[in-house]
């Protein structure tokens, strides 16, 4: 995959590691999102210890992105791994909160 | 697709806030002058604060949403006589609209700003809390619970309005029927009020595997079950109305005294 076309940034931090999407989390952009992150993430790695998914550079979440999100999670749990969200937006951050999606995303108050 | 982070519907919220309580200065002059006020008075001053409130919930301004809950617990021992209208009380209850007011002009501060002062004056007024919680399970053990005051229930019920359990697939029915979850929700709110909603992920798997989200909610509207699904735009199917005379979770039995609990069964999307 060209590295200037993944749609994530991916650096690492010990354990963590921290998915940047490059873009929204939008319905044409999640086929591409979800088929890297299963890629990246297709087997466990007893070096991952956790998955940060950082939103600082995604404006908008849409209804797949949420979907998107919520896979994400689950592959982290059935991989023994930690998982939390980082760098929403206001907006993006309410979305979660107003479908209760905070605690499942390991969203903190600002 | 349409976008879902709906900045823009906001200020609408904001607005239609405003437009509450400016409609009730004149109860609450009424209410300070101290003169023999209907119960139609008191009950445009509830309903106001407890759409606010309503509306609050929705758009996770949890601060807004928190005190006037505690200012729409005072209005309704007031309207259902268990408080005098006094000085002290109108002092309180204009205390409090002033604090909304300015919460709502400094809403993104006024999620964080504390309160505690003004909180601590209506709660003197309030010999006990909102009520005990109405929990409501959906989708088995596994699911997440409503969990919303029981004087919320009751209220909808002394109004009037029917109760409804409701589902919105995120891509059957909110993608393709509304511009987005956030959009829905504001057409949710123009035809009832949301008790509470949620996003029922059970059905969602790992990476590699498809399903589909679901809004559950439960909601109270004065619409008849005919008309709902026209006005949600969703099928009927996923539109259950909760019957207050029904043998097994009717809520008159689940709401207090304890156990405060109402289960339903697992529902498959």
């Amino acid at each position: 995959m060209d590295f200037e076309k993944k749609p994530f940034l991916v650096t690492r931090d010990g354990g963590a590691w921290r998915f940047t999407a490059r873009e929204s989390l939008m319905a044409r952009h999640v086929p591409a999102q979800r088929a890297f992150l299963s890629a990246a993430l297709e087997a466990a790695n007893p070096d991952r210890t956790a998955v940060v998914l950082d939103l600082s550079r995604a404006a908008v979440v849409d209804s797949l992105g949420i979907t998107l999100v919520v896979k994400l999670q689950r592959t982290c749990r059935q991989q023994g791994v930690g998982f939390r969200v980082e760098g929403a937006n206001p907006e993006v951050t309410r979305l979660f909160k107003v479908f209760s999606l905070n605690d499942l995303f390991g969203l903190q108050e600002a | 697709m349409a976008m879902l982070a709906d900045g823009n519907l906001i200020p609408g919220f904001v607005a239609a806030c405003r437009v509450h309580l400016d409609a009730i200065e004149p109860d609450l002059r009424v209410l300070e002058a101290g003169g023999a006020a209907g119960a139609e008075v008191i009950n445009r001053v509830f309903r106001a604060v407890h759409s606010i409130k309503g509306s609050a919930g929705f758009f996770a301004f949890e601060a807004l949403r928190r005190f006037s809950r505690q200012l729409e617990g005072v209005l309704m021992r007031v309207r259902d006589g268990a408080l005098a209208v006094t000085s002290p009380l109108m002092d309180a209850i204009r205390a409090g609209v002033g604090h909304l007011r300015a919460m709502l002009d400094d809403l993104e501060a006024g999620d964080r700003v504390h309160a505690d002062a003004e909180l601590a004056i209506l709660r003197a007024f309030q010999d006990e809390g909102p009520g005990a919680p109405v929990v409501a399970r959906v989708g088995g053990s596994r699911a997440r619970r409503f969990n919303l005051a029981s004087d919320a229930v009751r209220s909808a019920l002394r109004r009037g309005l029917h109760l409804y359990h409701a589902r919105a697939y995120l891509h059957a029915d909110v993608d393709a029927r509304w511009q987005s979850p956030l959009a829905f929700l504001a057409g949710v709110l123009a035809v009832g009020e949301c008790l509470d909603a949620f996003i029922d992920t059970s059905a969602i798997g790992d990476l590699t595997s498809d399903g589909d989200a679901c809004i559950i909610m439960l909601f109270a509207s004065v619409l008849e079950p005919e008309l709902l699904p026209g006005a949600l735009k969703l099928p009927m199917a996923q539109i259950e109305v909760l019957n207050l005379e029904g043998p097994r979770g009717a809520l008159r039995d689940v709401i207090p005294p304890p156990p405060d609990t109402f289960a339903r069964e697992p529902r498959q999307p």
